[in-house]
């Protein structure tokens, strides 16, 4: 039973591949929009059914009109619903990134060159938003579970426009991936190490020289007005009391397994520290090891490195 | 999902069930109606309760105990009223429960089906155009649901939606196959209109002073004229001394199909008759009706009568051949000899009328002449009569109206020992020549006398010997002027007013044809006319999609080209030494390796490029025509151009 219950997904996830291959942007056309009656429009149906019999019973041409025309309000809205959808052009931001656990929020761009009216989206079902009116934004959530670099699901663009009789439907699928990295996890002995190097950090505070900018300094020392001047040679402040502060080498032991897990949720916690405070660090993992530094960059890096090992 | 309703749509919610219930009082009593008043009023003013639960199980409590109610009162209301009660039950504990949009679906569910109850009691084009703007602002409330908030309905839009729509609703309600009646519906019980089953000295003059409908005829030659136009729709047969009431024997059904006696000697006449709801089964019909519709069947005497009680308006053909009505069952004759002992002046008066007569023909000819000669008096205003209504009628007060004279009349003959009976209808109408059709209202309700002979019930009108008038010109010609003022209501009496409702009466009548009369025959008729017109149909249908495809393709037309205009140009001139141009090559690059190969025309190519490029990047109109002058005048040059790959090939 549950063997064909997958296999009947598989199936039709196969079905939806070939209607509409991995993209981008995909613009929504007839082919991949899917439009069937609500469980509202199911009972509409009913309605005009009985409106018929009614009608015919008493013989009364009124009644038959009343049902007909709710017939032709019911194509109306076949053709409202399916133009409402037809047409957007749907993509997302390239860079998509969150910790384990966290719930991602994926910008999603719906661009039509018609305003369209109350559309939803959503990864999974019971986590839907609205599209705001007149913005072409959404932020759709998306639920990390996992550490990794994972293809973004099916996105389901959906709109009940306009009588709520039809459930009109695009399930995309978008070729972008996301990252999820681990999870920080707070520790004792992080947070004496974390004041230790805050103490530090504090000591620089009175810079007296600069010295010549060097890639991977933190932007929060450089001489801004300097820069302003001199575009040429930019310097950042430097505080020759205090020597270059230590890397701290972060080290993933070689364990597998919920054992790994917490190491690299721990990890992370000392890393995203450490890049608070502006230290450099370097990361040594399964024999694999980046230098230190510091910076954005570099914190992604690591990050990425240590969500795929 | 959680989609609360506005403050709007709960407010237009509750006025569309407020009107709902105003347009079906007629089903409700007016307790019920008090109830759900209040039952609305319970959530005034509008706001959302925290204690939902509550709330809910004390609405349940409320609804099941009205519930016990109505069951109580269901012999009352029937069936079909207590179905509406439930309904209106229903939706309004739905609207004083509701808060998010999901909830509302079962609420606009029971709106639809009340709004098509409406029209089980009204038919009148007025009211039905005000359900009809009342189902389109339940629609429009449903279309607010689910569209943005600050969405505005556009008329383009909405005009285009009604194209898209109108074309599909009429074209369905034209052609989509319509079904016989599939079980027998409860029939509400409500006040019977029209004649009554028995007839009193004084119910007829009642009737005529109320101003309503009774039928309207449609005929499909000329109108017959007003002398012939006697309407039959009860015939009387049972005297007590007093009264004429109907006979049991029309309770009884009839053979669904009647042989007419002799089909080709006499006239026919056929028409069409939209008669008003009047809760009765008995309809109106003209001498002796043939052929019938299937909404109608025949009834004893030659009457017609409807399958279910007429409790909305019913549109129905005849032909008829306007002759005497022959006799219906042996026992007819027998039925209508019966004399009672009441009346003992009028039976000696009988007697000696048939002393003097020869023969039946005679007999009438004395009757007529006894009324036309001694003072008898046409009145609206007859003084009551006592115990011996027939002999106070004729021999003190001599002053009545029809039903007097007929009664009367009828007693003198079964006296004589001729079969009589009294027949209730009505008789003439207004004509209106520019809509051709006949107005029959209860005013003109008349009654006369049928008597045996000949082989049939030939028919004697003694009004028509009092007042001619009456007959010839209508009530009004033979009334007196204060009489008149006494038919006419105050308003009525504005001729502004009058003309008015006459004209709304004349669009009603329209109405009543093309939309109420509208049935499965006119329907047969149409795809029959539909059949034989289908060639023309299937050219107008490929001139139609000629004309679509044309549309489409000059809007395709219309749209921007893939292309500016320049290249368009330059790849119509240059020809095949341009399917040389590698893809990502620059134009000016490819000019200059075909400069290098054709030397000769470097100069015609160096002006083209410059022109190109003034073209495309700085959007030049000038260097554009220039470029198109230059293009055609060359055109052969650039034709012969050489390629190197072609000289080696060649």
């Amino acid at each position: 039973m549950k063997s064909l219950k997958s296999r009947l997904t598989q199936w039709f996830n196969h079905w939806l591949d070939k209607r509409q291959p991995k993209a981008r942007a995909v613009t929504l056309t007839q082919k991949i929009i899917y439009i069937l009656p609500s469980r509202f429009g199911l009972w509409y149906i009913l309605l005009l059914v009985l409106l018929y019999l009614l009608g015919t019973n008493y013989q009364n041409n009124l009644i038959l009109l009343m049902s007909y025309m709710l017939v032709s309000v019911l194509l109306l809205a076949l053709t409202l619903a399916w133009r409402n959808l037809h047409n957007i052009t749907v993509s997302c931001a390239p860079v998509l990134s969150a910790y384990a656990t966290e719930t991602l929020m994926v910008p999603v761009t719906l661009h039509a060159t018609t305003p369209r009216q109350q559309l939803q989206c959503y990864f999974k079902q019971h986590q839907q938003t609205f599209v705001a009116d007149n913005s072409q934004q959404v932020m759709v959530p998306l639920v990390t579970e996992h550490r990794g670099y994972f293809p973004l699901p099916r996105l389901s663009v959906i709109s009940y426009y306009p009588f709520g009789l039809f459930n009109c439907k695009s399930m995309l699928n978008l070729d972008y991936h996301y990252w999820v990295f681990p999870k920080p996890l707070a520790t004792e002995a992080i947070n004496s190490l974390g004041e230790n190097s805050g103490n530090k950090n504090q000591l620089a505070d009175d810079y007296d020289t600069i010295r010549s900018y060097q890639a991977g300094d933190s932007l929060k020392l450089m001489l801004w007005k300097r820069l302003a001047r001199d575009p040429a040679t930019p310097v950042v402040k430097h505080a020759p009391t205090s020597p270059q502060p230590e890397p701290d080498w972060i080290n993933i032991p070689a364990v597998s397994g919920a054992a790994l897990e917490v190491a690299l949720s721990k990890a992370c916690y000392l890393m995203l520290q450490l890049e608070q405070r502006s230290k450099p660090y370097g990361l040594r993992i399964n024999n694999k090891s980046i230098s230190p530094s510091c910076g954005q960059q570099h914190l992604e890096r690591c990050l990425r490195e240590m969500a795929l090992c | 999902m959680l989609v609360l309703l506005s403050r709007q749509a709960l407010l237009s919610f509750y006025a569309i069930l407020i009107a709902v219930i105003v347009l079906l009082h007629q089903a409700l009593p007016l307790w019920y109606s008090a109830i759900l008043v209040v039952l609305l009023l319970y959530r005034w003013p509008l706001q959302q309760s925290s204690s939902k639960v509550n709330k809910l199980k004390r609405i349940n409590i409320i609804a099941a105990s009205i519930l016990l109610l109505l069951l109580i009162s269901i012999k009352q209301s029937g069936v079909f009223h207590f179905m509406i009660q439930i309904l209106l039950l229903s939706a309004t504990c739905r609207l004083v429960l509701i808060h998010q949009r999901h909830d509302s679906h079962q609420l606009l569910w029971v709106l639809y089906f009340l709004l098509a109850c409406c029209f089980i009691f009204y038919q009148s084009m007025l009211v039905s155009l005000l359900i009809l703007a009342l189902l389109m602002f339940t629609l429009y409330s449903h279309y607010q649901l689910y569209a943005s908030k600050q969405h505005k309905i556009q008329l383009l839009q909405l005009g285009k939606a009604i194209l898209l729509t109108l074309p599909i609703w009429i074209s369905m309600f034209l052609l989509f196959p319509r079904l016989q009646p599939l079980w027998r519906i409860p029939t509400a019980e409500t006040a019977v209109t029209g004649l009554a089953d028995s007839l009193d000295p004084g119910s007829i003059e009642n009737l005529v002073q109320s101003d309503k409908l009774a039928f309207r005829a449609i005929f499909e030659d000329s109108l017959p004229p007003r002398q012939q136009l006697y309407w039959r729709a009860k015939v009387y047969e049972d005297f007590d001394g007093r009264s004429w009431t109907v006979n049991q024997r029309f309770e009884r059904r009839q053979p669904a199909s009647r042989q007419p006696v002799n089909n080709n000697v006499e006239r026919t006449l056929s028409y069409q008759i939209i008669a008003e709801v009047s809760n009765q089964r008995s309809l109106f019909a003209l001498g002796m009706p043939v052929q019938y519709t299937s909404v109608v069947r025949p009834a004893s005497a030659y009457l017609v009568e409807a399958r279910r009680p007429v409790s909305q308006r019913l549109s129905y053909q005849l032909t008829s051949i306007l002759s005497a009505v022959p006799e219906d069952i042996a026992l007819e004759q027998r039925l209508n000899s019966r004399t009672v002992s009441a009346n003992p002046k009028t039976k000696a008066l009988a007697r000696e009328l048939t002393s003097k007569a020869s023969s039946t023909a005679g007999l009438i000819d004395q009757i007529s002449e006894m009324f036309r000669q001694q003072p008898y008096f046409y009145s609206l205003n007859p003084p009551g009569l006592g115990e011996n209504s027939i002999d106070a009628f004729l021999f003190d007060s001599r002053t009545g109206f029809c039903s007097h004279y007929a009664s009367a009349t009828a007693v003198l003959l079964r006296e004589a020992g001729v079969p009589a009976r009294v027949v209730g209808g009505y008789q003439g109408g207004v004509w209106h020549e520019e809509q051709q059709y006949l107005e029959v209202r209860q005013r003109e309700a008349h009654a006369w006398v049928e008597y045996y002979d000949n082989n049939g019930w030939q028919r004697f009108d003694p009004t028509a010997v009092i007042a001619p008038e009456r007959v010839l010109a209508g009530l009004d010609a033979a009334l007196s002027a204060d009489e008149q003022d006494q038919l006419q209501a105050n308003w009525r009496r504005l001729s502004a007013f009058n003309y008015l409702s006459q004209q709304l009466l004349h669009l009603d009548y329209y109405w009543s044809v093309w939309v109420l009369g509208f049935d499965d025959n006119q329907q047969h008729n149409l795809w029959q006319q539909l059949k034989a017109a289908g060639k023309l149909l299937a050219l107008l249908g490929t001139l139609l999609i000629t004309v679509l495809i044309l549309w489409w393709y000059l809007h395709l037309q219309r749209q921007p080209a893939e292309f500016a205009a320049p290249v368009l140009l330059v790849r119509r001139y240059f020809g095949k030494v341009l399917a040389n141009k590698p893809a990502g090559q620059h134009f000016s690059q490819f000019i200059a390796e075909l400069k290098a190969h054709n030397l000769a025309d470097a100069n015609l190519l160096g002006k083209i490029d410059m022109l190109y490029q003034r073209a495309v990047y700085a959007d030049d109109q000038q260097a554009l025509l220039q470029l198109e002058q230059h293009l055609k005048q060359n055109a052969s040059t650039l034709a012969r151009l050489n390629w190197p790959e072609k000289q080696t090939s060649a």
